[in-house]
């Protein structure tokens, strides 16, 4: 069991700690400490993982065993990166290990003329702009609500919403996402590319269907 | 322009052609290295679907930063979070090592991150055991030989008759011979 308080700072006084200084804390047995990372960084947690499974309870539960997972390793932690970078790429794994044991860490059923992903580390997709099935200012100008790109991203394939999301809304660069997944940076880039060129072509079909209906 | 991977702005027929997703996606990244950003950059310059294409991605994970989400109660998670650490225990200890007050002095300090990883790594720490013995067994066996390299023929004759050097225990007998 952790040590409350560190018989030193009470209440909101955590509040004006750096991360550092409070995982250097937690890491002597500061529960105090610990629980208001826990505080500054649950949000972001969640809403990552509510967007790579796509599901509250799941979200909720990947979250709570990745944050114990970190209490658990938190001597560990160096502070060469952030504390958030680092129980993020806890996150992460955990959430990638749940995908592979459920046989979702596949590239699914994408329906588009290409190969879903080499898998080989540089190799270029060499996609057209032209050759994309849809004018992209057109895909532009018909993205109506931020609700519309959410939802197609839910529907991607997992290994492209895991990159798509990494880059997207954590701005990771390809080398961290990289180094999360233990991929090759030339496999992030086509997975992105990917991920980008569905949601292109998929934001396309509904607006279509949406207008001819 | 600079030709490159990605970045032509001219196919092998001589016909116009586009960066391909890749680049155009590492560019709006800001991925390329600063010479294949130049190239690409000039590119989108004079190329209006290049440029649409690259407003698209950006437009795109604009909006995938906007995008709702659902509203946390994180005090809850805080609180089951803080239960959880209860029942698991302190930083680096195993989760039977809850209880003594011995062990419960431990916590926190490096002793107790010592204790905590031995118990949580028995078999890595069983071998590190294992391994520290045979090298000290074979340290002293070194060190005895060498020892052994500088006794003179007489003293080495002296040492082989001695029934501790029989038994392999040649430093023991070096110090406790009552000849030298």
């Amino acid at each position: 069991m952790g040590r409350r308080g560190a018989g030193l700072l009470v209440g909101s006084e955590w509040a004006y700690m750096s991360d550092g200084d409070l995982a250097g804390r937690a890491a002597s047995g500061s529960q105090d400490a610990y629980s208001e990372l826990v505080r500054r960084h649950s949000t972001k947690l969640l809403n990552l993982a509510w967007r790579m499974i796509g599901s509250e309870d799941a979200a909720w539960d990947a979250v709570q065993e990745a944050l114990l997972a970190g209490w658990r390793g938190i001597s560990n932690f160096r502070g060469e990166a952030e504390f958030y970078s680092w129980i993020r790429r806890i996150l992460v794994n955990a959430i990638m290990g749940q995908f592979r044991k459920e046989g979702r860490n596949r590239a699914g059923t994408v329906s588009l003329d290409m190969p879903a992903d080499s898998g080989e580390p540089g190799e270029p997709l060499h996609l057209q702009v032209e050759d994309a099935g849809s004018d992209p200012q057109d895909v532009v100008g018909r993205i109506e609500t931020a609700r519309e790109i959410a939802k197609a991203v839910a529907r991607l394939p997992d290994i492209y919403k895991t990159v798509f999301l990494l880059r997207e809304t954590e701005l990771m660069s390809y080398s961290e996402i990289a180094g999360v997944l233990g991929i090759a940076e030339g496999t992030v880039k086509s997975r992105l590319s990917m991920a980008r060129r569905i949601l292109r072509e998929t934001l396309g079909e509904e607006v279509k269907a949406a207008r001819f209906a | 322009m600079k030709p490159t991977v990605g970045c032509n702005t001219r196919g092998r027929d001589g016909a116009p052609s586009h960066l391909d997703d890749e680049s155009l996606g590492a560019y709006v990244d800001g991925e390329l290295h600063a010479w294949a950003e130049q190239a690409a950059a000039d590119h989108l310059r004079t190329c209006s679907p290049c440029r649409a294409a690259a407003e698209a991605i950006a437009a795109l994970g604009s909006a995938a930063r906007r995008s709702e989400s659902p509203e946390w109660d994180v005090e809850a998670m805080v609180a089951l979070v803080d239960a959880g650490i209860s029942e698991t225990g302190a930083v680096g200890m195993a989760c039977e090592s809850r209880g003594s007050m011995a062990e419960g002095m431990l916590r926190g300090s490096w002793a107790g991150r010592v204790i905590g990883w031995v118990r949580s790594r028995r078999r890595l720490a069983l071998g590190l055991g294992i391994a520290l013995i045979v090298l000290a067994v074979s340290v002293l066996g070194v060190a005895g030989t060498a020892y052994r390299r500088e006794l003179t023929a007489e003293d080495k004759l002296l040492v082989d008759s001695h029934y501790i050097v029989r038994s392999g225990n040649v430093g023991a007998l070096l110090v406790s011979y009552p000849g030298r």
